[in-house]
């Protein structure tokens, strides 16, 4: 198991690598510049151009000194990797001022808070909705939980996020429609991103739930005359929780991802705001450190699924074993 | 889903026996199909909207691109049932013309993507060990794939059109597709009738031909009938790259994206592309079940 | 993190209640506040950020001699008077001595000179530097390039309260620039103690009329009356401002106290709601959207009358008004009502006949000859910017034949391709927006000329079709045909090498950096080749003259835009400038129009761009605010939060917002 969880997460640093390598190539093959889409920019909002003055600006300067003049891609990715050993990811061009660590450290909370939340919201009313439509199918009970969880995978969550705020904050005037500070502030962020975890996890709890009922296990249960909802409770359900770890991984990093648009319409400064423009606007620091950002949360959610795993079944710990001996 | 479910079709006697069962099967397949009526429903609905695509020009009222400054910004009414845009374009002409691009795109990505990560899953599941462990390792490469600048860098190499728009797609698709086809491959290869096939001195190829593959046919149908509608959104957001379809050609993304702006004064303009929207996913979501339900009728 | 698990323990019901009770408290106790949706403060830095972000800031924490008084005009701030010598290249400042600092020091003459001094320091990045009035004192650029001391820099401070610019040349919009974020000082205590984080939060020193309390990056910024402020301003106490959000939903839930809305259904939402439609507040700004020919290889829009014929070619007045629905007014000048230039007769206006004369002048009758072009947009654009260029397309091609494809490109690449030299495939026109930063009296959209002329390569071609017509009538040479005898090929040949040799000097200072040199060398000694070559081709018995001379041609735009794009001055740009200011000067208004008319001729007549409309700020405001000032300029729009009232018990006038 030991050595298991070190092949795992040697085999993440590997990735890590790989991901970097990519990233760094495309983005000096990608066409457009950091500089001629600020100066463009500054242009139309306001007016204002950047002169000749300005022909090697300070945020360049940054980029130099850490990387070098004219250095190769290969030892650019070297530089980074020493940087990022210790955390240092260094300014990015759009806020020459603060450090990428220092920012994400504030923006990392919110953003979580923001997944999580949807998330645990979701096992909690996901699981006794798939339930309920399993020991029922077929039922009144089945159709309008499949039906109410369809309706979450239906529509985007942009529109669930302006009906919510139309409803909500401007009809009810009960919740604020942008910011973040108290837990007011969650809930229409929440409420906007929940539908779609609902739908997925009850639909795949019923599923799986109505397929352990079928196996022959249960039947043994039923037709030693055994209760009915001993039988599903504790025996099918637990078998068929077992793989929602699967999908909750992957949901739970999905989230994340999804965040940014939220955090753009609720004005919520998590680490979408951060990175959602940095490969709009070619921002080289930013746009390396979120792509590796969002690979290791994605590496790590999967790593975390397979030990918790294992740490159930225990079939599944023996062969980890066989492997990884 | 299907992912998730490792466990192959029991091997039946068709599949060892003449070709006349094997037929029995997707017959089988077929009935067991049949009796969902939501999803023989969803089947017709799916079929009438390809129709619809493939014979815009003769039902939508209005051209796409069909201007009327006159009539801008006009609400649903007996000429223009869904209403009309900034411009005096019918909408519900839109909506119908946006059917082709979005399904075009969908099924195109979708055969590209099935086509990569199928071949990519089923030989690490097939070869397993180091293959395997490479290709898993490619595999979680390409979920922090940045796609945004890989469809920038396609579009200015490949220049624009569907084709490039399938590549950007499948580029980082076909990654489901490979993990659910090993799952696949790891779950039959060891099945006892391969083994003993095999130890009869079956080659790869045949026994791929012969076993993995008939096998895996209904998880992979029933992933694509659920990937289908997703990627006919992402369509909307390769919009932003420069990669997607060109105003003022339609797009079922940007119009709900468009609605979704102008809800609060004009709500029509969303009511509608929404609503097929939802419709669609619907039917392709129910359709999915229903195929999930025929191939794996074990209940 | 203040998402607690003791407030979720409450219940739903408990929590819905207790939101409830929490809006109504927070209604019912409210300071003296306003609270909108503003531009986003990335950094504290004024010197590296103009636009929205200085009115936010700047203009609300810090504040110089000169500002913009509550009627329209200058009046002095933080200085009680101003001298101007007779030859205009002397300004006197008289300082007011009760000007303190946050920390209580008081405000001298120094903390100017030191300001100035600081953005004009070799290799500081200071984003003021393109439009700053620095440029006109003596010494002041020379500092900057590394040529001259900081000691003989035009700035002099003659005492504590006494501060004297002396200019190289005169500038008649000295003292409006005055206002501009440049010219505010800065406290020379912490610049000393704390260097580059002078501008961090708890060190932040300012002498404005606010202070700053909280700011989060990406979500809001908190401002408070600042007690040390010494002169007259409205009783705002705080000022609340958020970077995102959906301004008229947040209108009406009560959290925001004006809203500026940006979409065309949100206006229209809002002219038709029985409430809402009486605190619309609708005034014109100078956010102009326009259109500028592509600089390509292709030469069919080198030719002024193709451009012109198609600025004259569609009705945008007919697009403005259905599509828009009054948030854009259409222009026929590149210019705005808000400038001094302005001149509603001047203008190139719908004319479909005088649009398909010049095409058959310029040997493209119906538009035949003309490849199909693009119009490129960037993704951003809203639904309804799109959809006017489609119209455009279609009317383009109705009245003139011309067929135009749309080409929405990411940022990125828009950006890209908005700036360089195109392939001879790819040729047409694109979107370009622009407003006017400050209120300059006399040179109206000269902000445009500005980018032109330093910006985009597109333009540098106008320029030079304006120095050629200049040639022409001096020597009747006839414009852009040519090349018919190797005699013509040879004076531009000269000008190529005249460029190539004007980039290497404008390089030779080391002020660039060694990369940017070998870069500017490279291509310097590339062009001087390929001119060669085409030279020698040229003069081979069988050449293809005709190639050969556009080959030569475009070599030489290649060279002028490099040399534009490094350097900061053209004759022309000069010449306008003195026209310019001739006519702020001229006594007779009669006089000043016929200046500004002749301006405005000379640049249609080699213009890459041609106006679409101008965009009207539209904005939902409280009636208990009083005196929000919308300036037309750009920047300041609607920012001048320091004039307003809040007025508790005046639910009465709605209209009370000042428009100028």
């Amino acid at each position: 198991m030991v050595m298991f969880f070190f092949r795992r997460v040697g085999q993440i640093f590997v990735s890590l690598v790989a991901i970097l390598v990519i990233t760094f190539y495309l983005m000096h093959a990608a066409p457009g510049d950091f500089f001629n889409i600020e100066r463009l920019m500054n242009q139309q909002v306001t007016g204002s151009r950047l002169s000749q003055f300005e022909e090697k600006s300070q945020t360049l300067m940054l980029w130099e000194e850490r990387y070098g003049e004219n250095t190769p891609v290969w030892k650019q990715i070297l530089i980074y990797l020493r940087h990022a050993a210790v955390l240092d990811f260094g300014p990015s061009f759009r806020y020459p001022d603060t450090t990428i660590q220092e920012m994400m450290k504030r923006a990392f909370p919110r953003t979580f808070v923001l997944a999580f939340s949807p998330m645990l919201l979701a096992l909690l009313i996901g699981i006794p909705m798939g339930i309920g439509a399993a020991l029922y199918r077929n039922s009144w009970i089945d159709r309008v939980t499949m039906f109410v969880s369809m309706l979450g995978i239906c529509i985007p969550s942009y529109v669930i996020a302006l009906l919510v705020i139309v409803f909500f904050a401007v009809t009810l005037q009960l919740f604020p429609t942008s910011g973040w500070g108290t837990w007011e502030y969650a809930v229409l962020p929440v409420m906007a991103m929940v539908f779609q975890p609902v739908a997925g996890i009850a639909r795949y709890v019923r599923v799986s739930l109505i397929k352990e009922m079928g196996e022959d296990y249960v039947r043994t249960v039923f037709s030693k005359g055994g209760n009915r909802n001993k039988a599903v409770f504790r025996h099918a359900l637990r078998n068929s929780l077992i793989p929602l770890l699967t999908i909750s991984g992957p949901q739970f990093a999905n989230l994340m991802v999804s965040t940014a648009f939220i955090e753009e319409i609720f004005n919520i400064p998590g680490l979408g705001k951060l990175f959602v423009a940095a490969a709009g606007t070619r921002d080289y620091p930013m746009i390396i450190t979120s792509t590796l950002f969002f690979g290791f949360l994605i590496m790590l959610m999967n790593l975390l699924v397979d030990i918790g795993y294992a740490l159930i079944d225990p079939r599944i710990r023996a062969s980890y074993r066989g492997k990884g001996g | 889903m299907a992912a998730l479910n490792p466990v192959g079709r029991p091997p039946s006697d068709a599949d060892e026996s003449s070709p006349a069962p094997r037929i029995s099967y997707w017959g089988a397949v077929w009935q067991r199909f049949s009796s969902n009526r939501l999803a023989v429903l969803s089947l017709g609905f799916v079929i009438v909207m390809v129709l619809v695509a493939a014979l815009a020009d003769l039902i939508a009222p209005y051209g796409y691109n069909q201007i009327d400054l006159d009539n801008a910004y006009q609400s649903p009414s007996w000429r223009h049932v869904a209403g009309t845009d900034e411009v005096g374009r019918d909408i519900f002409s839109r909506l119908i013309f946006s059917l082709q691009t979005a399904l075009a795109v969908a099924f195109g990505a979708t055969v590209i993507s099935v086509a990569i990560g199928g071949l990519i899953g089923a030989v690490a599941g097939y070869a397993g060990g180091v293959v395997d462990n490479v290709l898993m390792r490619f595999t979680d490469v390409m979920y922090a794939f940045p796609g945004f600048l890989f469809s920038i860098i396609l579009v200015s190499v490949l220049g624009r059109g569907i084709v490039t728009i399938f590549i950007a797609i499948a580029a980082t698709g076909w990654v489901g597709f490979a993990r659910l086809m090993r799952a696949q491959v790891l779950s039959i290869k060891n099945l006892e009738y391969v083994e003993s096939a095999r130890a009869l001195g079956a080659t790869h190829p045949y026994a791929i031909r012969r076993y993995i593959l008939p096998n895996s046919f209904g998880p992979l149908i029933v992933a694509i009938a659920f990937m289908v509608p997703t990627l006919m959104m992402t369509e909307s957001a390769l919009s932003l790259l420069g990669l997607g379809v060109m105003p003022p050609r339609p797009s079922w993304g940007v119009l709900i994206q468009v609605g979704s702006l102008n809800f609060r004064a004009f709500p029509y303009q969303l009511t509608w592309p929404a609503a097929t929207f939802a419709l669609a996913l619907l039917a392709f979501t129910y359709l999915g079940d229903g195929l999930n339900d025929a191939f794996n009728p074990k209940e | 993190m203040t998402l607690g698990g003791t407030d979720w323990r409450k219940g739903v019901l408990l929590g819905m209640l207790a939101a409830v009770l929490f809006n109504a408290q927070a209604r019912a106790g409210r300071p003296k506040e306003i609270r909108y949706i503003g531009p986003p403060v990335s950094t504290l830095n004024s010197y590296l950020y103009t636009g929205g972000m200085y009115a936010q800031i700047t203009l609300g924490t810090k504040e110089g001699l000169v500002q913009l008084g509550p009627e329209k005009g200058l009046i002095p701030a933080q200085c009680e008077r101003w001298e101007v010598s007779e030859d205009r290249l002397s300004y006197t400042f008289f300082l007011r001595r009760d000007n303190r600092w946050y920390d209580g020091t008081t405000v001298t003459a120094r903390d100017y000179r030191a300001a100035f001094i600081y953005q004009m320091e070799p290799g500081r990045e200071s984003k003021w530097l393109w439009d700053t009035p620095l440029q006109y004192v003596v010494k002041a650029m020379d500092f900057r390039n590394g040529a001259a001391r900081e000691d003989e820099v035009g700035v002099d401070v003659l005492d504590e309260f006494t501060l004297r610019f002396r200019l190289a040349r005169p500038y008649p919009a000295f003292l409006n620039a005055m206002v501009t974020g440049s010219m505010f000082p800065i406290h020379r205590g912490s610049l000393e103690k704390y260097g580059d984080a002078w501008h961090k939060l708890p060190n932040y020193q300012g002498n404005g009329p606010y202070r700053i309390v909280e700011w989060e990056l990406n979500s809001h910024i908190i401002l408070e009356a600042n007690p040390r402020y010494n002169l007259p301003r409205g009783n705002l106490e705080r000022i609340h401002s958020r970077f995102a959000g959906r301004p008229l939903e947040g209108y009406q839930s009560g959290e925001i106290d004006f809203a500026l809305l940006a979409s065309i259904a949100d206006i229209y939402y809002a002219r038709r709601h029985p409430e809402l439609g009486d605190e619309l507040v609708l005034t014109p700004t100078s956010g102009l959207s326009y259109v500028r020919f592509l600089f390509s290889e292709h030469p069919v829009y080198w030719d002024a009358r193709v451009r012109r014929a198609i600025a004259l070619g569609f009705d945008k007045r007919r697009i403005v008004e259905s599509i828009f629905l009054g948030r854009e007014t259409p222009m026929h000048m590149l210019s705005t009502p808000a400038m001094p230039d302005w001149d509603p007769d001047v203008g190139m206006r719908f004319n479909v006949e005088e649009a398909r004369r010049l095409l058959s002048e310029a040997g493209y009758p119906g538009g035949e000859g003309i490849p199909e072009s693009v119009i490129l947009i960037p993704s951003y654009l809203a639904p309804e910017m799109v959809s006017q260029f489609v119209v455009i397309a279609a009317m383009l091609e109705e009245n003139l034949g011309i067929r135009f494809r749309i080409d929405n490109q990411e940022l990125g690449v828009y950006a890209d391709k908005r700036v360089s030299l195109n392939p001879s495939g790819y040729t047409g026109m694109c979107f370009a927006a622009s407003g006017a930063p400050w209120p300059n009296p006399i040179y109206g959209t000269q902000w445009i000329e500005n980018v032109q002329w330093t910006e985009d390569p597109g333009v540098y071609g106008a320029w030079w079709e304006g120095q050629r017509r200049i040639l022409q009538i001096r020597s009747g040479m006839t414009p852009l045909e040519g090349g018919e005898n190797l005699e013509e090929f040879q004076p531009v040949h000269r000008l190529v090498e005249a460029y190539a040799d004007s980039v290497t000097a404008l390089f030779a200072n080391g002020r660039h950096g060694p990369r940017l040199r070998r870069q500017a060398e490279e291509a310097m000694s590339g062009w001087r080749q390929t001119a060669d070559e085409i030279l020698r081709t040229a003069g081979e018995p069988d050449a293809d003259l005709e190639w050969c001379w556009k080959a030569l041609n475009v070599t030489l735009l290649q060279a002028r835009q490099y040399y534009f794009q490094w350097s900061n001055t053209s004759d022309l740009r000069w010449r306008l400038e003195e026209m310019r200011q001739e006519a702020h000067y001229a006594r007779e208004s009669s006089r000043q129009a016929e200046i500004n008319r002749e301006v405005h001729r000379l640049v249609q007549a080699f213009s890459w761009d041609f106006p679409l409309h101008v965009a009207n700020a539209t904005a939902l405001v409280r009636p208990y605010v009083k005196g929000l000032r919308f300036c037309a300029y750009w920047w300041a729009n609607p920012m001048y939060l320091k004039w307003i009232d809040i007025d508790d018990d005046g639910a009465t006038a709605a209209r009370n917002a000042v428009v100028d």
